[in-house]
């Protein structure tokens, strides 16, 4: 099909097909938080095919997001990032839709904007946002996957069913501070990158594992997986 | 008796749980999962575990940065 001349190399894929690329064009994504796990999961959902994107983030560029959050340049400083971010998936494929929303996610904006198609990335920096997040989707039945890193360390959470992230979390550790960690760059892309690959894997082949976590330590080079459901 | 944690060993003079065990790494057990002896567990699933000699335990802090 000449319309996914693009997507040739994917499309080449063992039961991927046109099929598969109809799916990706057809699915919705909302990614919350676009710092340095947001930056790895855009460029390739935007690459990929995803018909229409969502970004939410309620914070502007600073100096010391530059490191990691490769979306943005020392121009951008000061600037809106869910904007940028944007525009970045724009440019790199006019065909995705996209939504910009300088804020938090919230159930008003979500009942709006939300299917129980609907996949959610959370890429957002603290227990508490990621609790409100659940909260949303829970309510909306969507398919959750929990992207973060610290340190050394990214991790990828599979949420929906009913099983959310405020299910392996006691409330009284929701408050604890992420903020402002230390953090090497290359662990926020692989957490990144982890979360685009299960984004697509739920798409295109419905694959999902609810409970499913992998937690991968980039200086010991230990890699943990399992079931929490 | 004698357990391993994240690749170590360690033995262990009185009776103990996960949690206490855990609290003694200096970790919140409340923000991680465990695998005991390739068991995925969250902390309403390991909270009241003791653990044996011989167990094999694995700690993983969940991270909420991005």
């Amino acid at each position: 099909m000449e319309h996914f001349e693009k997507y040739t190399r994917q499309i080449a894929l063992d039961d991927f097909g046109d099929a598969g690329q109809k799916k990706l064009a057809s699915a919705h994504i909302v990614i919350v938080g676009v710092g340095g796990v947001g930056s790895a999961v855009l460029p390739l959902l935007a690459g990929v095919g995803v018909g229409r994107i969502s970004i939410f983030d309620c914070d502007n560029v600073s100096e010391s997001n530059l490191h990691r959050q490769t979306l943005y340049t020392f121009g951008d400083i000061g600037k809106p990032k869910a904007e940028l971010a944007g525009r970045f998936v724009c440019s790199r494929n006019p065909d995705c839709k996209v939504e910009c929303f300088c804020e938090k996610l919230c159930e008003s904006v979500a009942d709006n904007i939300f299917t129980a198609q609907t996949i959610c990335i959370d890429a957002t920096d603290s227990f508490a946002s990621r609790v409100a997040i659940a909260k949303v989707c829970r309510k909306h039945k969507n398919r959750v996957i929990s992207a973060s890193a610290e340190g050394f360390v990214a991790q990828n959470f599979l949420f929906g069913d009913d099983f959310y992230f405020d299910d392996i979390i006691e409330k009284s550790a929701e408050k604890e501070a992420s903020q402002g960690l230390a953090i090497l760059p290359s662990v926020a892309h692989i957490s990144g990158v982890l979360s685009a690959n299960a984004t697509i894997k739920s798409i295109v082949w419905d694959d999902f594992n609810v409970g499913q976590f992998l937690s991968f330590n980039l200086k010991t080079m230990k890699f943990l997986s399992g079931n929490l459901r | 008796m004698t357990i391993t944690a994240n690749s170590k060993s360690y033995e262990i003079d009185n009776p103990s749980t996960v949690v206490e065990f855990i609290e003694k790494m200096g970790e919140n057990p409340k923000r991680c999962v465990v695998e005991l002896n390739g068991k995925a567990m969250r902390f309403e699933q390991f909270k009241d575990l003791p653990l044996n000699d011989g167990d094999v335990l694995e700690v993983m802090r969940i991270v909420a940065g991005g």
